[in-house]
């Protein structure tokens, strides 16, 4: 690994997911921080704080309570340039319906549209895409 | 639904780990009290004071400012929360070789990995929460109410 991310950002409802998104990404050994949020409520408060580390990566779920992912990204559009920083934005959900994946594509924040479950090779795709200079040492294990 | 004598003290940095424990516990029918700390040093100032009678603690190893096995320590280090040798696991997917055997030179009752669903957490609460009922130890002050549980 060249160097690492300050933070990656999971919103999503479900504990099962958050853990199991947890290990993938805690077993990579790729980012300082991970954070979390059960809603795209919590997901903004996070990134409205002042001084707040700005996550390179969000992935973000559909289905949430208060406010779902498609909110979310309405109010995402209206943060100042510097808490939206280089900051990539994955769908990551169970959502099986193919409108959810079409209307992703029409988004002009969203970079991407995964199924769950996360995996190690999923994430090092990202990183290749996203994040070439930080996957020396993933790419050379393979 | 089968209702402990004592809480269960949860000690995580990821809020998400109360639900999941909560979910566990109740697929096996256990009624029991989660006190839930996300910082160590929050957990061990309550240990240090608290009347309580706490059935199991519960706790990652990795945790900041303090981490699991330094909360460990410190709770060992203070006579009235040592005496009461309550029963203390950790539940962790980072620990390392070493943070093991240092864990069981500071009298931990056992090491889990965190598994990645509710299922098999809720077998595996099942098993550590009867073992703690039937095993002969200094916290055993609810034993004869819990017992019940077991036939």
């Amino acid at each position: 690994m060249k160097k690492k991310l300050n933070c990656i950002l999971l919103i999503d409802d479900s504990p099962e997911a958050n853990r199991f998104n947890q290990i993938i990404i805690k077993g990579m050994n790729i980012t300082n921080s991970i954070q979390f949020a059960q809603t795209g409520v919590e997901a903004m408060e996070y990134l409205k704080k002042e001084n707040q580390i700005i996550p390179e990566i969000i992935f973000l779920d559909i289905s949430m309570p208060k406010m779902n992912g498609w909110e979310f990204l309405d109010q995402y559009k209206f943060l100042e340039e510097k808490q939206k920083a280089k900051t990539v934005i994955l769908m990551l959900t169970t959502s099986v319906n193919p409108d959810d994946e079409e209307k992703a594509k029409l988004i002009q924040e969203i970079s991407g549209y995964q199924n769950h479950p996360l995996s190690k090779e999923k994430m090092t795709e990202i990183l290749e895409q996203y994040f070439p200079d930080y996957v020396e040492n993933i790419i050379c294990k393979k | 639904m089968k209702k402990l004598t004592g809480k269960i003290i949860l000690v995580d940095n990821e809020k998400y780990e109360k639900e999941l424990l909560e979910k566990s516990l109740q697929q096996k029918d256990w009624d029991v009290e989660i006190e839930y700390f996300t910082h160590s040093l929050d957990a061990l100032e309550y240990l240090k004071k608290t009347k309580d009678a706490i059935f199991l603690i519960i706790s990652e190893f990795d945790l900041v400012k303090m981490n699991g096995l330094e909360m460990k320590k410190a709770i060992d280090e203070h006579l009235e929360a040592s005496k009461r040798a309550v029963p203390f696991i950790f539940l962790s997917n980072t620990e390392t070789k070493q943070d093991l055997k240092d864990a069981y030179l500071y009298r931990v009752g056992g090491s889990f990995k965190k598994p990645s669903n509710v299922d098999k957490q809720a077998e595996i609460f099942d098993i550590i929460i009867r073992y703690w009922i039937v095993n002969n130890h200094p916290n055993k002050l609810f034993s004869k109410e819990n017992s019940d549980f077991i036939e």
